[in-house]
C-alpha cells in the first residue's frame, strides 16, 4: 500500500506497462512488418535482451543513492553543470514525445472513428481531464492503473484468441538468415518505446522498496515480450505483412474483420477503450515526469502551481508539432525512434560508466 | 471541488468556442443513414465509373400487430456517374434522403470492363476509406456489367445481398468456386510475383417467376477470374475451377461421375481432399509435386452389379484419380499457357527455399514457370457408402 | 424558565468541586424532571415509620412496574432486615451491602447521573438526609422482538436480526462472539438525544489506529440529535459529497460478526437496529453473506457475474445511445437494420429516449416506495402497461429502448447494497449525458473520471479500490471469487491488523 504519496515499485512497473500500449498499438505492428517483412514477430526478442540490461542499469544505479529520483543520481554522477545540460536534453525529448504522443491520440481517434471532427475538441477535453487529475498526484494515477491494466490485458487477451483460429502460418514463414539484419534493424523501434522504463523512474523519489526493480523488471520484460509478440503474431499473420505495413492503426484493422460464427463482430468499440485508458495513463504519467524534472532542474519547491501553464503550453506545442499526420509518421520514425533510443539506452549506459569509473556506483 | 467547476466551465467554453459543431458532423442517428449491403461497379468508358448501390426499403416494425419480420420489397437502385468512385458517392449523396453508410457493405461486384482496364483501380477507394471494411467479398461479373446484374436480380422478394449470401455460402455443393475475402485478394495483388483469381458470378434463367419478375434471371457462382498483374486475362470454369480449389485445399463436396466396366455411371460425392505443394531441387532444376488425398463416397450407382468387391472398388479408384489429376491438369496448363502463376506455386518455393527463391527464381517468375516440370500425384480412397449397399434388385443380368 | 434552565445547566456544567450545588434531593429533581406527566414521584415510607422515608422516581412506560415493585419496592418496604433499623443511615449502609437483591444496582451520589438513570428507565430510590439515590435498571419499555431482518433476504443464515435496543443488540453480538477480548466501549453522542454508542471491535486483532480515528471521529461530533443513521455517517466518513458509500450497514448480526472477526470495527446506535462497519471499500459492497453458505464454485461464479453486471449496469445505457446516434458501424448488420426499423417514426433522438426512459424508472422506484402497499399493485401494473406497451405502440419510444433500460436497470438490482446502486444509478445519467455529447470519446472519458474519484476516495486510510488497486497483494481469493476456507488463511492485508492468520 502506498504511504502518502509514494507509489511502489510494482505499481510504478505497471504504470510503464500501460504507458507502452498504446504507442506499441499503433507503431509496432506496421513498423516492424515493413522492415522485417514475415519475420516481423521475431523482433522483440532483440528488445527484451536491451530491456533487460536496461533494468540492471537502473537497479545497479539505484543500489547507491536509494531514495532519489534518476535525476539526483545524474547530478551526482556527473557533476552538477553536466548532470543539468543532461536532464534538461530529457526534458526537451519528454515535452516532443508528450506533445507527440497527445496529437496521435487525437489523430488517432479522427482517423478511426470520427472522420469529420475537428482534434480540437479531444484535445481540450483530454487535457481537462489531465488537468484534474494531475493535481493529486501520482498516487491516484497509479491506483486507477492497477484497474485498466488487467482490464487492458483482458481484452486484449480474449480479442487475440478471437483471431487465432484466423491465422494463417504461411503469412509468418519461412525465417531464413536473410532476415536476421531485417529484424535486428526493426528490433530498434520495439526498443524505442521499451526504454519508457527509464523515464519512469525520473519520479524515482515517489517510488518504494527499490530493492525489487530487477525482480520486477524481469517479470515486466516477459510480459512486454509476450503480449508483444502475440500482438505482431495476431495482426501479421491474420492480414500478412504487406497490409500491416500499410495501415497506420494496424491493429484496428485487423480487429475489424474479426467475426466469430457470424455474431460475434464489430468489437472495435472495446479496443478503442483501451486505446483511450492508455492515452490517458501515459499522458497523465509523462506530464507529472515532465513536472518533476521541471521541479528538479528549476529547484522549485512543489510543482502544482505549474500544472496550469504546463497544460495551456501543452496545447500550443501540440499543434505546432507537425502540420499533418504525414508529418507526425514521418517524425516520429525518423527522428523519434532513434532519439528514444538513444537517451533511453546509450546515455544510461554511459551514467553507468560513468558512475563506475568515478565509483560511486 | 470548486477546481473541479472550473476546469469543467473552461472545457465547456473552449469546447464551444471550436465550434463543437464539428463533432456533431459525425452524428448520426441510427434510422437516418442508408446501410448499403452491395455495391456495383462498372466501367463505362472515357474513364468514367459508375457505381450502383441497391438500397434497402425500410418500413418500422415497431408496435404490436405487425409482423416481426419485414418483408422487403424490391430494392430501390441508385446508379451514378462519375471519374472516380468517390465522385459517385458524393454525388449520390447530393439527393438521397439519409446518409449513405459504407460501414456495412458485404459484396463488390466489378464489371469485366472494369477488370479488364485496371482492377486496382477500383478497390483503391474500398480499402483506402475508413468505413468499407476488409472483410468483403469481391465478386467479377462474367461476360456482363455489373449494372445488368444487379439489375436482373433485384426480384421483390429477396434482398440483393442475401440472395448472392447465399451462392457464396453454398460454393461448396460442387466446389467450382469458393469465397474469397478483401484483405486475401489485397495480399494476392501485392504479391509481384504472382497473379491474383477472384470469384466470377453469370447470370443464367433457373427459376420460373411469375409477373412482373418474370424476365429475371438468377445469378451463378460459377468459376474464377484470373488477374494477371491489374488486368482480367480470362475466366476458369467447370472442372478447370475445381482443378484450384483441390490445389488451394478449398474442395469440400462435389461429385464425379464414373462409369464401371458395363458403361453405367456411378456418381461418388467428394467428401473433402488436402492437398500439398512439395517444390524440389533437383539437380539444380526446381521440380514441383502436387500431392492430392481425397475421399469420396459411392452416391449413386446406375447398374446392377455388385461394385462392392476389391477389384472394382480399386478400378473405381483408379477412375477418380484419372479425374481429379485432369482437373488438375486443365488447371495447371491453363496457368502455364497464360504465364499467369495464380495457384500460389511460386509461394510454396519461397516458403520452401527462401535464399534461393530471392536470388535466383523470383526473377521473371511467372514467364519461367511454364518450364517448370510439375508432377500430379493422387491417391484417392473410396471412403464409405450409406443406406443401402448393394442395389435394388441386383444380381440381374439385365443386358 | 429559559434563565433558570440555563442556570441550572451552567451549574451542571461546574460538575463534582461544589458537593452541594449537586447534591441529591428529591426537591432537585423535580425541578429538573416534574414538567413531564410521565415522571413519577412517590414518597415511601419504611414500616410506616416517618424517620425512615424515602422517596422513588420513575418513568411510566420505561420502567417494568411489576420488576420495580416485587423487586424493589417490596423488598424495601417489608423486608425483615429492615425492619430493625431505626436511622435512614443504616438503611443506606444495608442497601450498600445488598439487601435489596436486584441484580443491577448502582449507587449515586450526583444529581446529574440520576436523572440520567431515570431517564434511561431506571427506578431510582433517593434518601435526602444522606443525598444519596440508588438506582435499579427495571427497563420494561416495548420493543420489537427478534425477528427476521425486513429489508435483507436470508437464506440458509441466522433470521435474527438487530433491535433498536443497544443492549439487546450487544447480546446478540456477544453470542456470536464469545471470546473475551471482544470489546464494548460505548459513548453519547447528542445534546438533546443522549443516544449511546457502542463502538465494539477485538482487541489484538484490529489495529488501534483505526479505532482511535473511530473513536476521534465519534467525539468530535457535536450535533443535537443521533436519530437517523445518515447524521453518524456523514460525520464519521471523510468525504461530505461522495456519492458513494463509505461505510456499510447490516440488519444482520452474522454479517456484522462475521466482519468484526476481519478486523474491521463496528458501531451499533441506541435506536437502530443497524449495524455499522468501517471501513468499508468497494469489493465489500458486491460481496453477500449468502456467498459463504453456498459452494465456492458457484459463488464465485456469481460473484463475477455481479462485476460484470455492475460494469453492464452503468455503462449500458450510454454505450447504446453512444453506438445508435455516432457510432452505427459497431452493430452487426442485422441487429442494425432491425434496431433502425424499429426506430422509424419516433420523434426524438435516441439520448432523449434513453433519459426519459430512465427518469420514467426512477418515478417508477419512487413512487413503489411511497405508495401504501394496498395501490402499490394497481400503480405497478399501469406503470408497467403504460411505459411498455402503450408508449411503444404511440412510437413515443423505440422497443429497443425499453429493453436496453429494463436489462439495466435489473442489472443494477443484483448489488447487495442499496447506497451503491443508488450511487451507480446518479452516474449512469451522467454517463448518458457524455455519450449524448461526444459518443463513445465522451463515455470512455466519463469512465476515467469516475475511475479517478474512486481512486481518490480513501476510508480510514484504506484507498476504496482495495483490494484490486493500491494494495500489495491482490487477494482475489475472497474479493473477486469465493474460494473454500483454505484459501484464505489471512486477514485482508490492507485491514492491518495485528493478528495476521484467520485459522487460529
Amino acid at each position: 500500500m502506498s504511504q502518502k504519496g509514494k507509489i511502489t515499485v510494482y505499481q510504478a512497473m505497471l504504470l510503464f506497462i500501460t504507458a507502452t500500449y498504446t504507442p506499441a498499438v499503433r507503431l509496432i505492428s506496421s513498423v516492424t512488418s515493413k522492415e522485417a517483412k514475415q519475420a516481423a514477430w521475431l523482433t522483440p526478442f532483440i528488445s527484451f535482451i536491451l530491456f533487460i540490461i536496461l533494468i540492471f542499469i537502473i537497479h545497479s544505479i539505484y543500489r547507491k543513492y536509494k531514495d532519489v529520483s534518476f535525476m539526483d543520481a545524474i547530478y551526482d554522477i556527473m557533476g552538477s553543470f553536466l548532470g543539468k545540460i543532461i536532464v534538461f536534453l530529457y526534458l526537451i525529448t519528454l515535452i516532443i514525445l508528450l506533445a507527440l504522443y497527445f496529437r496521435y491520440f487525437a489523430e488517432r481517434l479522427a482517423m478511426s472513428i470520427y472522420p469529420h471532427a475537428d482534434i480540437n475538441f479531444f484535445i481540450i477535453v483530454m487535457l481537462g481531464v489531465v488537468g484534474i487529475t494531475l493535481r493529486h498526484g501520482i498516487v491516484n494515477i497509479a491506483r486507477m492503473n492497477e484497474i485498466i491494466l488487467p482490464f487492458i490485458t483482458v481484452i486484449f487477451i480474449l480479442l487475440s484468441l478471437l483471431l487465432l483460429p484466423n491465422i494463417k502460418i504461411e503469412n509468418l514463414t519461412p525465417i531464413s538468415y536473410k532476415d536476421i539484419l531485417p529484424v535486428f534493424n526493426a528490433s530498434f523501434s520495439v526498443t524505442a518505446i521499451w526504454v519508457y522504463v527509464l523515464f519512469v523512474f525520473f519520479i524515482g523519489d515517489k517510488i518504494k522498496n527499490k530493492e525489487e526493480i530487477k525482480s520486477y523488471g524481469i517479470k515486466t520484460g516477459v510480459f512486454l515480450l509476450v503480449y508483444t509478440v502475440l500482438m505482431i503474431v495476431t495482426s501479421v499473420g491474420v492480414e500478412g505483412y504487406s497490409i500491416i505495413a500499410r495501415a497506420p492503426l494496424s491493429y484496428f484493422i485487423v480487429i475489424r474483420d474479426v467475426s466469430i460464427f457470424g455474431i460475434i463482430e464489430r468489437v472495435e468499440s472495446i479496443l478503442i477503450a483501451t486505446w483511450l485508458l492508455s492515452d490517458f495513463i501515459i499522458i497523465s504519467v509523462f506530464s507529472y515526469i515532465i513536472l518533476e524534472l521541471l521541479k528538479s532542474l528549476f529547484n522549485f519547491n512543489d510543482a502544482k502551481p505549474l500544472v496550469n501553464v504546463f497544460i495551456i503550453l501543452l496545447y500550443f506545442l501540440t499543434f505546432y508539432l507537425a502540420i499533418n499526420v504525414f508529418e507526425l509518421g514521418a517524425y516520429s520514425e525518423k527522428f523519434a525512434i532513434p532519439s528514444n533510443v538513444i537517451f533511453g539506452l546509450v546515455i544510461p549506459c554511459i551514467i553507468w560508466g560513468v558512475g563506475k569509473v568515478r565509483r560511486k556506483v | 471541488m470548486k477546481r473541479a467547476f472550473v476546469y469543467l466551465l473552461i472545457c465547456i467554453i473552449s469546447v464551444s468556442l471550436t465550434g463543437c459543431g464539428e463533432i456533431y458532423m459525425d452524428k448520426h442517428e441510427i434510422n437516418e443513414i442508408d446501410l448499403i449491403r452491395a455495391v456495383g461497379l462498372d466501367n463505362i468508358g472515357d474513364n468514367n465509373i459508375r457505381m450502383i448501390l441497391p438500397l434497402l426499403e425500410t418500413q418500422s416494425t415497431g408496435g404490436r400487430g405487425s409482423s416481426e419480420s419485414s418483408s422487403p420489397g424490391q430494392s430501390r437502385i441508385v446508379k451514378e456517374d462519375g471519374r472516380t468512385i468517390f465522385e459517385a458517392e458524393v454525388k449520390v449523396h447530393s439527393y438521397l434522403m439519409k446518409d449513405l453508410s459504407w460501414h456495412h457493405v458485404q459484396f463488390v461486384i466489378i464489371g469485366e470492363e472494369a477488370a479488364k482496364e485496371d482492377i486496382v483501380k477500383y478497390f483503391d477507394f474500398i480499402t483506402r476509406d475508413h468505413e468499407p471494411r476488409l472483410s468483403m467479398l469481391p465478386l467479377i461479373a462474367e461476360n456482363d456489367s455489373a449494372e445488368n446484374i444487379i439489375d436482373q436480380i433485384n426480384t421483390s422478394n429477396t434482398v440483393i445481398a442475401k440472395k448472392l449470401k447465399t451462392i457464396t455460402d453454398g460454393t461448396g455443393a460442387r466446389s467450382v468456386s469458393s469465397k474469397l475475402e478483401l484483405h486475401d485478394l489485397i495480399k494476392m495483388l501485392d504479391n509481384k510475383y504472382a497473379s491474383s483469381y477472384i470469384p466470377s458470378i453469370r447470370l443464367v434463367k433457373r427459376i420460373e417467376r411469375q409477373g412482373e419478375d418474370k424476365d429475371k434471371k438468377d445469378v451463378e457462382l460459377n468459376g474464377y477470374a484470373i488477374i494477371k498483374g491489374r488486368r482480367l486475362i480470362g475466366y476458369i470454369n467447370d472442372d478447370t475451377a475445381r482443378g484450384l480449389n483441390f490445389i488451394k485445399n478449398k474442395a469440400e463436396d462435389g461429385v464425379i461421375i464414373l462409369k464401371d466396366k458395363n458403361g453405367n455411371q456411378i456418381s461418388m460425392e467428394m467428401l473433402g481432399a488436402h492437398t500439398d505443394i512439395i517444390p524440389k531441387i533437383k539437380d539444380n532444376k526446381l521440380e514441383v509435386d502436387i500431392k492430392v488425398e481425397a475421399g469420396f463416397a459411392i452416391a449413386e450407382y446406375e447398374g446392377y452389379k455388385d461394385i462392392f468387391d476389391k477389384k472394382t472398388l480399386d478400378e473405381i479408384v483408379k477412375a477418380e484419380n484419372k479425374i481429379v489429376k485432369q482437373n488438375i491438369d486443365s488447371v495447371v496448363n491453363y496457368a502455364k499457357k497464360n504465364k499467369a502463376d495464380f495457384m500460389g506455386i511460386g509461394d510454396s518455393v519461397y516458403h520452401k527455399y527462401p535464399v534461393e527463391w530471392d536470388d535466383y527464381y523470383k526473377k521473371n517468375w511467372e514467364d519461367n514457370f511454364a518450364n517448370i516440370k510439375i508432377n500430379i500425384d493422387v491417391k484417392s480412397k473410396v471412403s464409405r457408402t450409406f443406406n443401402l449397399r448393394e442395389v435394388t434388385r441386383g444380381k440381374e443380368n439385365k443386358k | 424558565m429559559f434563565f433558570k434552565k440555563n442556570h441550572k445547566l451552567e451549574e451542571n456544567k461546574e460538575v463534582s468541586k461544589i458537593v452541594t450545588e449537586n447534591t441529591i434531593t428529591t426537591q432537585k429533581i423535580k425541578d429538573i424532571l416534574g414538567k413531564s406527566s410521565d415522571v413519577t414521584f412517590r414518597r415511601m415510607n419504611i414500616n410506616g415509620n416517618k424517620n425512615l422515608s424515602f422517596s422513588s422516581v420513575h418513568i411510566n412506560g420505561m420502567v417494568d412496574s411489576l420488576k420495580a415493585s416485587e423487586f424493589i419496592l417490596q423488598p424495601i418496604l417489608t423486608n425483615e432486615v429492615f425492619k430493625k433499623s431505626m436511622t435512614t443511615e443504616e438503611i443506606v449502609k444495608l442497601i450498600e451491602e445488598g439487601s435489596i437483591y436486584y441484580a443491577s444496582q448502582t449507587t449515586r451520589k450526583d444529581l446529574n447521573e440520576v436523572v440520567k438513570d431515570v431517564i434511561d428507565g431506571s427506578i431510582a430510590i433517593i434518601f435526602d438526609k444522606e443525598n444519596i439515590a440508588f438506582t435499579f435498571d427495571v427497563k420494561g419499555f416495548e420493543h420489537r422482538s427478534v425477528s427476521e431482518p425486513t429489508s435483507e433476504n436470508v437464506r440458509k443464515g441466522g433470521k435474527d436480526c438487530f433491535v433498536e435496543v443497544l443492549r439487546v443488540n450487544t447480546a446478540t453480538i456477544r453470542r456470536r462472539i464469545k471470546t473475551s477480548s471482544l470489546v464494548f466501549e460505548e459513548k453519547l453522542v447528542g445534546e438533546q438525544s443522549l443516544t449511546k454508542i457502542a463502538i465494539i471491535y477485538i482487541d489484538g486483532i484490529t489495529n488501534v489506529e483505526i479505532v482511535d480515528n473511530v473513536k476521534k471521529k465519534i467525539d468530535e461530533i457535536h450535533i443535537d440529535d443521533l436519530i437517523s443513521i445518515g447524521k453518524l455517517s456523514e460525520y464519521i466518513t471523510e468525504k461530505k459529497y461522495s456519492l458513494f458509500p463509505m461505510i456499510d450497514y447490516t440488519e444482520r448480526p452474522d454479517k456484522f460478526c462475521a466482519d468484526i472477526n476481519e478486523g474491521r470495527v463496528g458501531i451499533i446506535v441506541d435506536g437502530l437496529p443497524l449495524g455499522v462497519i468501517v471501513p468499508a471499500e468497494l469489493a465489500k459492497f458486491i460481496q453477500a453473506p449468502e456467498d459463504y453458505s453456498q459452494d465456492p464454485i458457484f459463488s464465485s461464479l456469481i460473484r463475477i457475474l455481479r462485476y460484470i453486471l455492475v460494469i453492464l449496469t452503468v455503462v449500458l445505457p450510454g454505450l447504446y445511445v453512444a453506438i445508435t446516434t455516432f457510432h452505427s458501424e459497431m452493430i452487426p448488420t442485422e441487429l442494425a437494420i432491425s434496431i433502425a426499423q424499429s426506430k422509424e417514426g419516433v420523434p426524438f433522438p435516441v439520448f432523449l429516449e434513453v433519459i426519459i426512459m430512465l427518469i420514467a424508472f426512477e418515478v417508477l422506484v419512487e413512487a413503489g416506495l411511497h405508495l401504501p402497499r394496498t395501490i402499490g399493485q394497481a400503480v405497478s401494473i399501469v406503470g408497467a402497461l403504460v411505459v411498455g406497451e402503450a408508449a411503444v405502440n404511440a412510437k413515443l419510444i423505440s422497443p429497443a429502448v425499453v429493453i436496453v433500460i429494463a436489462a439495466a436497470a435489473i442489472a443494477s438490482y443484483t448489488i447487495p447494497n442499496q447506497d451503491l446502486s443508488n450511487a451507480i444509478r446518479v452516474w449512469r445519467f451522467i454517463f448518458v449525458i457524455f455519450s449524448s455529447l461526444a459518443g463513445l470519446f465522451g463515455l470512455y472519458m466519463g469512465v476515467i473520471l469516475l475511475l479517478f474519484i474512486l481512486a481518490r476516495m480513501e476510508s480510514f486510510g484504506i484507498p476504496y479500490l482495495v483490494p484490486y488497486a493500491g494494495s500489495k497483494s491482490k487477494e482475489i481469493s475472497d474479493s473477486f471469487l469465493r474460494m473454500p476456507n483454505y484459501f484464505n488463511e489471512k486477514r485482508p492485508s490492507f485491514l492491518k491488523t495485528y493478528n495476521k492468520k484467520r485459522q487460529g
